[in-house]
Formats: C-alpha cells, structure tokens, sequence
C-alpha cells in the first residue's frame, strides 16, 4: 500500500508532524514503512503560459514557442510532440539545476536563440507518465506564470511504501491509514465535503432495473451518471502515478482513484456495453446466488460479474461512453475467501482487496467517486441509487482490565482501554466493574475475539512502552532425547572437523533423472512432489552423496585438491520415509600440498579413509559389501558394522560417475544416525606386566578374505592375545594364488611377565588355528 | 711442564683435547712422570715440589675441566645448527575441517535456549495440513497456503513450510507447562537472490496456565537473547501479524554494521529484522485442546542471524558446499 503525504493530508490533520516522525509512527502500531521517497522539484523551474507555437524553421520535430513566465516571455524550442499554444507548462529557466544534474543554459538550436526549457514529467523527477511535457491543469492549485513549481503542494511529494500485514484490509486505502494516524498523533479526521448536486427529474428507474434471485451474502449499489466531458486532472494522474495504480480509461482514473482513497470497491460498467441495442433504454440486472454465499450480475442471461471476485472487461466503459454505471460492492472476506478457493474461481485485480476486507460503507465511496467526477468534470447524476444489502452482526465482545495485564504483563487502566478502543472507533455498549462492552468497527474484519481487541490496545501504547519481565517458572529437567542426540550429533560434527571434514548443507531436492542413473529408487509416482521450483529439483535425495557430488564438482572446477566433506541431513526413501544420515567424503590429494610432501601429497586411499572415518565415528568392522548403486564400487566397497549391526556404507566412488563429474579419486561413507548411538564404556583391567609383540607371516589364497580369519581366531585365542591386527599383505609370482599375510600379536598376562616358551606356545596354538581353519602355511 | 697449560687454552676440539689429557694425565703421562721422579728429588726438598706439582696438577686439571666444557658446548652447539631449519617455510596450514556457519549459528542459538531450560523437540520435514497450516489457525484460504509459496506432493502431504508444526505435535502429546524450541530445515517455494527453497528455522513456545505468561516475559527474552547473539545492541518491536499468535510483533536489531546511522545492509533505516513473535492465538490452543492456558511463541531465520554475524554476502552460496567460503570458519 503506497500514500502520499499531501493526499493524506485531505483526510486528517497532519500540520507539523514530520514525514520522519509519521513513519516512526506508523511503524510502532504496526504499519511497517518499508520505503519513503522524497518528490522534490528544484528551484527555477516555474509555470509558463505557451502564447504562441510554430514550426522551426530548419527542423520538422522542434517547435518555437514564446512562453509567458511572468517575468517576461522566453523564446523556447521545444521538440514534444504535444506542445501546442495555450497550454500551461513547466519551464526550467536559465540557471535551473535539473534533478538529473544537468544545468539549463541559454543554447542555440538549429540558428535559434532557446532560453529555457519546457520539461516532461520524467525530467522534472516525478514519475514517467504521459507522452512528452507535462500540462499543467489547475488542479494542483492556481497556475500563474512565473510562480515556481516547488511552491505546488501535490508536486512536494513524500511517498510512503507500507507494507501492510494480510489482517489489515481496513488501510488498504488513504481513508484507513489516516484513520490510524489520527489514532496515533490524537489528531482529528478531517471532513469531507461529499454533497452532490443530483440532476432530479432523471431518476436512476429510467436506465436500470435491477433484481435479485435467492440470498447471496453480498452488497451492491448502483449510481448513474451521464458525462458531458470528462478528462483526468494532473492531480490524479500525479498520485495515480505516485501510488503505481495505472488506468486504462478516462472512468477506470476516476474510480482507481476513488478506491485508493476510501478502500470501497469501486467498478465502472458503460451502458452502452450493456444494452443489446441502441433502441433499448434501460439495462436489466440480475444478481444470482452462487454456490458458496457469493453472488453473479447477468445481463440478457450473460455473466457480467461476480461479484468481489471479478468482472467482464468487455462490459467496462470505454472513452466513447457517455452513461456510466457505477457500482460499489462488499463482500465479508470470511464468505469470499474461501469460496473463491473452493470453487476455484479467476480473479482479477480488485480480489486482493476484497479478500482482505474492503470498506464496507458503499455510500462513502460511490459520493466520493461522484464528487471528484463532479469536481473535475461536467456530469449529471441520475437521482437515486438501487441496492441490495446484506447485513452482518457486529461483533460483540467483552474484556476485562485483569485479562488485559496477565497477557500483555503491564496493567492498564479502564479509561486508557476505553480512550483507546473509542478512537479505533470500536463501539464502547457500556463497562461493568473492570470490564468493557464492545462491538468492532464493521471495517475492522480482523477482530474476532478478545486477544484481537487486546493486541489493538498494545498496538496504540506501542510495545516499547510495556516493560520486559523475566518468567518465573517450575524448575523441571528439559534435557530431552532430541537435545541429547543433538549434543551427540554435535560432538560427531566436532570430530569430523577434528579430522579435516568441512561442514556442508545441501539441499533436499535432486534430480530425479540422476537419482535413476545412479541406480536409485525415485519416490512412488503417488508420494511425488507435486510442485517442483525446477526440473532439476523434482525429486528429494535418497542419499546425501547424490546431492554432495555437486559440491565436489563445483569445488574441482574451482582448483581445489583436497575436497573432505561431511554433511548430516535427511535423505527419503521410495517410500518417502525419512531418515537421517551421516555422509562423509574425501576427493583428490590425501593432505594439502605443503614443503614437507614437497608439493607432491598421495591421492587418498581405501585405507587412509577408513582411518579418518573411525576417527570421527569409532570403530567399526568393514566386510563384504551388501549394497549396489551407481556411486558404489563393486570391489572397493564395505558395509560397516558395529556390533554385528550394519550401520552404513563405504567405497571408492564408482570411477563412471567420478569420470563424468571431473573427479579425481574419492571415496564415500555414508551412514544410517539410527544406528549410531553414544557408546558407554566400561573399562578393562589393565595389566602391571609389558606386554609382547610378536608377527606371524602366512601363506594362504588370495580369496580368503582377513574378515574370515579374525573371525576364525577371535573366538579361539587364548585370553593372554590381547588384540591382533593385519600389517602386512604381499604377492609375487612365486606365490601364484596364494598371499602372504602378516599379522601382529599383543601378548600380556594379569599375572606375570611371560617367558620365552610361554609366549613360543601361544604362537604355536595361533598357528594351529590358522592351519587347521584356513590351510594357512607358514612363510 | 707450565707450556701444557697454553696447549690445553689453544686446544681446539675434542679430540685434540682428549689427546692432550693422554699426554698430561695418563698413566705414561707427563704427570705420571713428574711424580715418579719424586724419588730422585732429595728428601729435604719433597714436601716444597710436592706441593708445587700438587698446584701444577690441580691448576692443569682446572683448565682441562673448563676447555672441555667450552668445547663441548660449541660442539653441541654445532650439531644443533646443523640441524636448523626455516621455521616461517612450516607455518602450519591447518589441516582440520569446519563446521558450517549456518550450523554453528544453530548450535549456538539452542545453547542459548537449553541453558535457559528451554527443552529441544524436532519434527518431520514431510508434513500434513493439519500440523503445518489448519492448527496453526492458516485456514485453507489464507495467501499464505498459496501453491506459489509450499511445496506439495501428490498425496496431500507437504514439505513443512516453518517448523511450527513441532510446537502443534508437541502440545498434543504433552500437558502444559511447555518450554520448548524446534530447530531444523524448512521450505518455501521460492528462489532468487535472497531466497531459498531450503533454509533452517529455530522456533520458540512457552505455555503455562492462563495469566502465568505475559508479552512483557515475551520481550524480556527475546531482548535477552539477542544481546547474547549480538551483543550491545538496540532492540525494537513493532506491532506485526502472524496468524498464529496476537498480539504480534516484528522484531529489530539496530543495525551491527552502521550502529543505527543508516547503510545500505539495513536499507539506511538503522534497523534490522531479526525475528517475529507474539502471543499465541487462542485458535492455536483450541486446535490442540488446550484450555485455560496462555503462552508466547518465536521464531527465526538461522541463515539471516548467521549472514549478520559473519557478514557473509550471498544467501545462495551457504548451500554450494564451496570449500573457499568454509575455509574462513576453520
């Protein structure tokens, strides 16, 4: 909603209050300004009177013009087409500083002497509208040569963009937010002088006849006018073009101005559309009831309108019309807005309005549109007007001083409320004891209950002005399970830092044609999103990879090397279940390149990956891989298990997909959270005794995988083996099939330091387990 | 004998000066040799060149003693230059990763809220009408369930367009008194500029018999909390709406970047937006069957309080996952 500051000023007294200072306010009541421009016309440009206009002589386009600007005539070339003798105009004279910067000089043009120049709208800084210069008419104030343009009130304009929240329909219009002002400032409304001079022997029977069928809940009133001449004065295309309102027609100016001002819902229907023939008189409406409360105007059985929600433009008036039909409409937006959703229904322009609740007073808009029709042009009106109204109960409501305090946490006294909540012109029915009777303004569609009437009264105190207080509330424990799990999940995040992870946020959405490529399932056809933003986002990720490889494309075109991400985020299957996952993945060099690798740091490997992944998560077993899409690696690919439960995924990113997204080596672990839970430890014993360490190399084929010997001895050995790792795996064509496998044995008793045979025995049963399990043979 | 002395001061490494302790003090030594010719000195005469060869030995010992320290400190010294290195060519490029800002920011609001017993509660993304829209008092016709602004899928249900929806599950499945926020993503059909289709919410709810809780707790927290996010600052309320709570409010900051004077981060108003509150609307309590109770509710963006907080200048780049952007957070 746009105003201005001077046609605020037709409707409440504004005198002395600053622009800033009506900003302020409208800001602490809840009228958010979200723009103020200043209109400014400079000094030295002043109104000239154009006597005389002719053809340069050397040039086609520009015209010599002898221009009254009361100290004397100029000599003038100007080149607008609209230029002409007798108009009033805008002359920048010698010496004016133009708002573009550009300084107006004595100029020859063509060989003839110009001193001055005539100005357009767009060059004085005020909004490009019209074609040419701009004609001054006198509506903006008496127009006398020579007096400057900055002297005209409606040329010093301040315009204030509000952006008003959806509840407040009632200042959708110059009436509603000077109303708000005269609240806020204690400031009288003015009042407007609406009395009409009716042409009375015509009375508005002669032209209309208008009947109803069933009840729709909407009211209409109708107005005739007949036009002699009309055309729209400076004044309105001015604010017209300040408040960005454009028009299409010399009536459609009128009554989008007449909207703008008094908020009633204002259309204009030209008899002569209306009528099947030139010979017919009268025009014949008929307001049906539609599904929904709502209603339709039908012509000769033709829809015409409906009403508040839109209306034919074939029937609108056109600039040869000479009767004009006025209508003003209202309809609650409680019964509109959810009919017009219901039955799906086109709406045009006006609808926005009427679904935030237009003013309800139809007689205030049509007098107010008939008296600047009157104003500005020559018209006589048809006496009488035909209606048909639908009335609401205003809405009663009680509340007390006490319900007031325990929800704002300040009291207030009666007469404050009652001060208050008369001036936003509620209807105060009486007050009992600490308690006050009320009905709510009919333009005020947002007050329902008592809470409404409350914020009202917080709006006009200004919530600056109640003073903050701490709660006092019960002790209780609020550590609940999703606090606990995000502290957890933030201590994974830590590590995962720890361990050179950047933090990533990726959208949800993909592309589902990618998430097919990668051998994914898209979600079911009927769990689809029905309403992507793009192609490339109409699908939700079954894996955080999937949305992670853009990043890691993005970041090698920017020539990084070194790319560890990690993300934790919800990834949704066929089914569109969530869950929440924990993606880690590392691409390119292993370290970033520093004198100490000499520039040349490894790519990162299966292994090292693995290390950094349990550095963030714990342990974890890696065994064969039980999962197959596109991203996996069939023969460098693991499930992870803890606790004999899989708990994820990790592999070398499947070269396919790495070489079509420019990546260089990269691997990936991706993990289900659910299955990742704080571990509690308790503590062994350790021993008072050094522990040994002895290796055993051994020959067994290649197939057999380490995950089935550690299983093999982990269930045999002797308690004194502590633990036991893999170190070393080799093959030669000596070996053929077979590997050699190194694994490293810590040895230690509770009891004692053991000796040389004590340890040579253990050794032997290990090797016996190996032998007997896996044909292994020593090397 | 005396010249040892100046042979052992002109001494000039270990070796020469162990060579020197041979020829002095060794069992074939020069020393060794002095003494045994005690016996041929005439007895009258012993005690005055025992005592004299006694100082030699001990003023010869002293100078062996202190060369020996200087040289071994100059070797010591040498072996450790030799190991010298350029310590500016090792200024470490750290090699850990960073938490996202937007995370952090998140992580650092919920701190706020937990130690001020605050209870965390999170919720589904995909949501139903009910839970995102209908409880929250958004009947089906409000702008707001515009198709333009949610994202829906084909069986009814809808990715949740704020994380409110946590606060409707939670009142339903708990009896007041609540005091609780929800962080997490929500969505919204937009994407230009200064929008995206994902961004994260943290929202606040407090409920307690009717009368327990007033606007004026409402602001004492809020105020509270937006000094400890960004320290000595302004804050400013302005009369608002949100269908779900009444009265509401708009909340600013004066502005962190021109302290109020007007720049072009705060549109030269002085102010910045930083959340949205108020009290909740008695439909929102009629919708979950909650009576004689009252209540405040907040929310706010995490990518805007983290794009003041570290000046970050493109809303978009928070989702690229680009590397030179969360280096800085290291």
């Amino acid at each position: 909603m746009i105003v201005t500051r001077t046609w605020l000023e037709e409707w409440v007294d504004l005198d002395g209050i600053s622009t800033d200072e009506i900003c302020k306010k409208l800001n602490s009541i809840g009228l958010e300004v979200d723009a103020l421009k200043r209109i400014r016309i400079p000094e030295k440009i002043v109104v000239g009177f154009v006597k005389s206009c002719e053809k340069h002589p050397d040039a086609d386009k520009l015209n010599v013009c002898q221009i009254d600007i009361g100290t004397g005539v100029k000599q003038i070339v100007c080149g607008a087409k609209n230029i002409r003798e007798g108009l009033y105009v805008p002359v920048a004279t010698i010496g004016a500083v133009m708002p573009d910067g550009m300084k107006i000089k004595h100029a020859k043009l063509r060989g003839v002497e110009s001193d001055g120049m005539v100005c357009s709208a767009k060059e004085l800084g005020l909004p490009a509208f019209g074609e040419g210069i701009l004609e001054l008419d006198e509506s903006i104030g008496a127009l006398i040569p020579g007096k400057a343009l900055c002297g005209f009130a409606p040329l010093q304009e301040d315009i204030i963009e509000i952006e008003l929240t959806a509840n407040r329909g009632d200042c959708l219009s110059i009436n509603g937010v000077a109303r708000e002002l005269s609240v806020a400032f204690e400031r009288p409304m003015k009042t407007l002088d609406l009395q009409l001079e009716e042409k009375s022997d015509l009375g508005i029977g002669r032209i209309l006849q208008f009947i109803h069928e069933g009840r729709p809940h909407v009211s209409l009133v109708y107005r005739a006018v007949d036009s002699k001449s009309l055309t729209v004065p400076l004044l309105i295309r001015l604010r017209l073009a300040f408040v960005e309102q454009e028009f299409a027609t010399t009536i459609d100016a009128f009554t989008s101005y007449a909207i703008h001002a008094t908020g009633v819902i204002l259309r204009d229907y030209g008899f002569s559309k209306l009528v099947q023939s030139e010979k017919e008189e009268k025009v014949k409406l008929v307001l049906k009831e539609l599904p929904d409360h709502l209603g339709a105007i039908e012509v000769n059985g033709k829809t015409v309108s409906i009403v508040g929600v839109r209306q034919d433009p074939e029937c609108r008036a056109d600039e040869n019309e000479h009767t004009f039909l006025l209508e003003a409409s209202y309809v609650a937006p409680h019964i509109i807005a959810p009919a017009v959703k219901n039955e799906k229904l086109k709406t045009d322009p006006l609808y926005y309005r009427t679904s935030r609740g237009s003013e309800p007073d139809l007689d205030f808009g049509l007098n107010y549109l008939l008296k600047i029709l009157a104003d500005y042009g020559s018209i006589d009106i048809y006496a009488g007007c035909s209606e048909y109204l639908t009335e609401y109960e205003p809405v009663t409501l009680k509340i007390s001083t006490e319900e007031i305090a325990a929800l704002i946490g300040e009291e207030i006294e009666l007469s404050v409320v009652v001060g208050i909540l008369s001036r936003l012109a509620f209807r105060i029915l009486r007050t009992e004891g600490d308690e006050v009777i009320l009905e709510a303004p009919a333009f005020r569609h947002d007050i329902e209950n008592a809470q409404d009437v409350i914020e009202e009264i917080v709006r006009i105190i200004g919530i600056d002005n109640i003073p903050s207080k701490p709660l006092c509330f019960t002790e209780a424990n609020r550590e609940t399970d999703a606090l606990a799990r995000h502290r957890f999940l933030r201590d994974i995040r830590l590590k995962a830092v720890g361990n050179g992870f950047f933090e990533t946020i990726h959208y949800v959405f993909c592309d589902n044609k990618r998430v097919k490529e990668l051998g994914f399932k898209e979600i079911l056809t009927s769990k689809a999103l029905l309403n992507p933003i793009t192609s490339e986002m109409d699908g939700l990720r079954p894996s955080l990879m999937v949305s992670m490889l853009d990043s890691l494309q993005r970041n090698v075109r920017m020539s990084q090397r070194r790319i560890p991400l990690f993300e934790i985020g919800t990834v949704f299957d066929e089914k569109r279940d969530e869950s929440l996952h924990f993606g880690l993945v590392y691409s390119g060099e292993k370290e970033s390149e520093e004198v100490a690798n000499a520039g040349k740091p490894s790519m990162i490997d299966f292994a090292s990956f693995a290390d950094k992944v349990a550095a963030v998560i714990g342990c974890f077993e890696l065994v064969e891989c039980t999962v197959q899409n596109g991203l996996i690696h069939p023969y460098q690919s693991a499930d992870m298990m803890i606790d004999g439960k899989k708990v994820g995924v990790l592999s070398k990113l499947h070269p396919t997909v790495a070489e079509k997204y420019d990546l260089p080596d990269t691997y990936f672990a991706e993990i289900d959270l659910a299955y990742l839970k704080p571990r509690h430890i308790r503590a062994k014993a350790i021993s008072a005794f050094t522990p040994m360490q002895r290796d055993i190399s051994i020959v067994v084929p290649q197939s057999t995988t380490y995950a089935l010997i550690e299983k093999a001895l982990a269930s045999a050995l002797p308690a004194e083996v502590k633990t036991f790792y893999p170190i070393d795996r080799y093959v030669d064509d000596a070996l053929g099939d077979m590997m050699s496998l190194t694994i490293r044995f810590v040895i230690s008793s509770m009891e004692k330091t053991l000796d040389e045979n004590e340890i040579n025995a253990i050794m032997e049963k290990i090797l016996d387990l190996l032998q007997d399990n896996f044909k292994a043979t020593l090397r | 004998m005396e010249n040892w002395i100046d042979k052992i001061n002109a001494a000039d490494s270990l070796e020469e000066l162990e060579a020197l302790r041979i020829a002095i003090f060794g069992k074939k030594g020069d020393l060794a040799k002095a003494f045994a010719n005690m016996k041929s000195v005439p007895p009258a005469q012993k005690p005055v060149v025992a005592k004299e060869l006694n100082q030699l030995k001990n003023s010869l010992m002293k100078a062996y003693e202190a060369k020996k320290r200087e040289l071994e400190a100059r070797a010591l010294e040498a072996r450790l230059a030799s190991e010298a290195i350029d310590v500016s060519l090792y200024s470490p490029r750290p090699q850990s990763g960073a938490l996202h800002p937007v995370m952090t920011t998140m992580d650092r609001i919920i701190e706020y809220f937990s130690s001020m017993n605050f209870s965390m509660e999170t919720g589904p993304l995909v949501e139903d009408e009910f839970h995102n829209f209908e409880a929250l008092n958004l009947p089906d016709y409000h702008p707001a369930r515009d198709m333009q602004d949610t994202f829906y899928f084909k069986d009814g249900k809808l990715l949740r367009t704020h994380t409110s929806p946590v606060q409707i599950r939670t009142m339903m499945k708990q009896k007041p008194p609540i005091r609780m926020i929800s962080p997490g993503a929500v969505f919204r059909r937009d994407f230009d500029l200064t929008h995206t289709p994902q961004f994260h919410q943290v929202e606040g709810l407090m409920v307690d018999e009717k009368g327990k809780v007033s606007f004026a707790n409402l602001k004492w927290i809020l105020e509270d909390f937006l000094h400890t996010m960004f320290g000595d600052v302004d804050v400013r309320f302005r009369p608002s709406f949100f269908p779900f709570t009444e009265p509401s409010a708009e909340v600013d900051i004066s502005c962190i970047f021109c302290k109020g004077e007007g720049c072009r981060v705060c549109s030269r108003t002085g102010w910045l937006e930083v959340l949205g509150c108020g009290m909740v609307d008695p439909n929102v309590f009629k919708a979950v069957g909650y009576e004689n109770v009252s209540g405040y509710a907040f929310g706010l963006g995490v990518e805007r309080f983290a794009m003041l907080m570290h000046q970050i200048p493109d809303l978009r780049s928070l989702f690229e996952g680009d590397l030179r952007l969360l280096e800085q957070f290291q």
